[in-house]
């Protein structure tokens, strides 16, 4: 199960699409199911009253009349209880009721709108995803590569996520400053330390522990020296010598500590310089 | 070098996210004949613009935000054409229809083969020991014997009460459903509309026997044939349809067997909802004809024709067409 999916584009360039999880989907589906049954059972009882109401004794016309509306209430029932998602996802694009609720969309598996024939396909299975209060449909999206019922695999259509990234917030800020995670460049600039240098350092810090040590020990010299290479001379001598000192089992977690350091350091100079300074970025 | 294409591309990304933002909220009719031409343009520059941003290691916000701005414009943009809903209709059972159906004549004469041989067994095991029709009919059927007892009179009078348009839409609604679920069950490699098929069948030929067995014969089949013959063919198809795609997930072939389902879905879907005109058709018959005084020689040689006129409509319909179309509409 993966929680995300990739498309070609023509461009040749892969994008990177959120897929649906599984709690969004079944509460998205639990929104469509309560409206779909509510007018069901609406209907239903509308038709029982009628059946109820209108014995075969009714003046012949009243009975005519009645019979043909009632007829069309039937019809009304079955198209409905086929067609509530057809219907939606057609027109909608892809989106029901409860899917634009979630901001969830039915997407072709390859990228690209839905076409009717895979709305047709994935909606007349859902009988079968629905066997059991849709467990079906749950232990087929739990096994499936994609987050898939049997009515998506059939129809090949994925169910993707349009949640905003997490970044709307900073998308509306200047994107300069989003660049350096807020920073001013300047000391950076002190220290002759490149931008994308200075981001490649940080992440690695931050997420050094979900590597294996082998992986740490052979990344860390290549780190050290470009770092030592770009600021070996505007840094503190006796740091630089600990830096130099060859990574082993025993001593590359000092060396990262110090990477640590001395990112602190350029942060801490950087609030401590005025904010803006020039564009380097 | 990242600053300079942050500087340059920033405007862009902008405009293409209150492009989008639009359309989302109001729509795509929200934008201009110019708008929409501008977000063609924009959108492949946008996607070159995610591998830039890839290849410079842009911070991992930004990345998401020009990934997701992308898959956005991607979906609006590469979407289906839209082709009148009437035309196509039409297009669909003039021409694409016929062809699909004898493309997949394979599995309607196997679908017609699992029913008629539960009809048969049922039949012959009824003929046989005539209480054993007991075992085939549904525990709700308790007309059955009351039919019988109307023996001087035609069966089908017991429904003279009841308002033809509410019986047929009833009907209507109850076979389309069948027909839909035989679709869906395929999915169960086939097993699912075996027993559809197996159970309808065996209700039929049970039914058959039992009549036959108090020398009811010709009655039952004046009452059955008028839409039974139209509705068992329809049925069939649907039937049909389900055993496609059993086929489909049972023996992928080349292909995977996801791959494999795709293809024998989008055959089938079709073929499936094409048989929608035909149980209006055979419902409109049960509610109006079948109850109706009109001799029962007649509802017969009606009921065979509104079997044949689609089935040779079918077999005939569009092979002349010169205009070259798909199989399957997109």
């Amino acid at each position: 199960m993966l929680e995300f999916d990739r498309i070609e584009t023509p461009q040749n360039v892969e994008l990177i699409r959120p897929l649906a999880g599984m709690g969004t989907r079944l509460f998205a589906g639990l929104i469509d199911q309560l409206l779909f049954v509510l007018v069901l059972v609406f209907l239903y009882i509308f038709i029982a009253l009628f059946y109820a109401t209108n014995p075969i004794q009714y003046m012949r016309t009243m009975y005519e009349v009645n019979s043909l509306l009632f007829s069309f209430l039937i019809l009304l029932f079955f198209t409905i209880y086929w067609g509530y998602y057809m219907f939606f996802e057609f027109f909608w694009n892809g989106q029901s009721i409860g899917k634009r609720y979630m901001k969830i969309r039915v997407v072709k598996q390859e990228g690209g709108a839905v076409e009717f024939s895979e709305i047709a396909i994935r909606n007349l299975i859902r009988v079968v995803d629905g066997l059991m209060f849709y467990l079906v449909a749950g232990a087929s999206m739990f096994f499936s590569e994609r987050v898939q019922r049997l009515g998506d695999l059939a129809a090949g259509t994925v169910v993707v996520s349009e949640q905003e990234p997490v970044s709307k917030v900073s998308s509306d800020e200047s994107f300069t400053a989003v660049a350096t995670n807020g920073k001013a460049p300047a000391a950076l600039q002190d220290y002759g330390i490149t931008p994308e240098l200075y981001r490649t350092l940080k992440s690695y810090c931050e997420r050094r522990n979900q590597f294996e040590p082998q992986a740490r020990m052979a990344l860390l010299p290549k780190l050290i020296s470009l770092l030592l290479q770009q600021a070996g001379e505007a840094m503190d001598d006796a740091l630089v010598k600990r830096l130099q000192e060859p990574v082993t089992k025993d001593l590359y977690k000092l060396h990262e500590e110090i990477l640590v350091l001395i990112l602190e350091q350029i942060e801490k100079e950087d609030s401590a310089s005025p904010a803006g300074g020039e564009e380097t970025l | 070098m990242s600053g300079l294409f942050l500087k340059e591309r920033e405007p862009i990304w902008k405009r293409m996210e209150s492009l989008l933002g639009r359309v989302d909220k109001r729509g795509l009719k929200s934008l201009t004949e110019d708008e929409i031409g501008e977000l063609a343009h924009l959108y492949p520059s946008l996607v070159v613009d995610v591998a830039r941003a890839r290849a410079l290691n842009l911070d991992e916000t930004r990345q998401k935000y020009l990934n997701n701005l992308a898959i956005r414009g991607h979906g609006l943009l590469y979407r289906r054409k839209k082709v009148p809903i009437l035309y196509s209709l039409y297009r669909f059972f003039r021409v694409d229809y016929p062809r699909l159906f004898r493309a997949q004549s394979v599995y309607l004469l196997l679908s017609a083969l699992i029913f008629f041989l539960g009809g048969i067994g049922a039949c012959a095991s009824v003929l046989l020991s005539p209480s054993n029709a007991y075992y085939f009919f549904p525990a709700s059927f308790d007309t059955v014997d009351e039919d019988l007892g109307l023996s001087d009179r035609d069966i089908s009078d017991r429904y003279r009460g009841n308002p033809g348009a509410t019986m047929s839409s009833g009907i209507i609604g109850n076979n389309i459903t069948v027909a839909f679920n035989a679709f869906a069950l395929g999915i169960t490699a086939g097993l699912g509309t075996l027993l559809v098929l197996l159970k309808n069948g065996m209700l039929i030929g049970a039914l058959a026997g039992h009549f036959h067995n108090y020398g009811l014969s010709y009655p039952f089949w004046s009452f059955i044939t008028p839409h039974g013959a139209l509705e068992i063919f329809a049925i069939l198809i649907a039937g049909a349809a389900g055993l496609r795609i059993g086929h489909a997930v049972v023996v992928p072939g080349s292909s995977t067997r996801g791959r494999s389902l795709y293809t024998g879905a989008r055959e089938a879907v079709f073929l499936v909802l094409g048989t929608i005109p035909l149980f209006v058709v055979a419902g409109i018959i049960e509610g109006f004809i079948t109850p109706s005084t009109i001799p029962n020689a007649l509802k017969i040689v009606l009921g065979v024709a509104a079997f044949l006129v689609p089935f040779l409509y079918l077999m005939s319909a569009g092979r002349t067409e010169s205009d070259s179309t798909k199989m399957v509409r997109d």
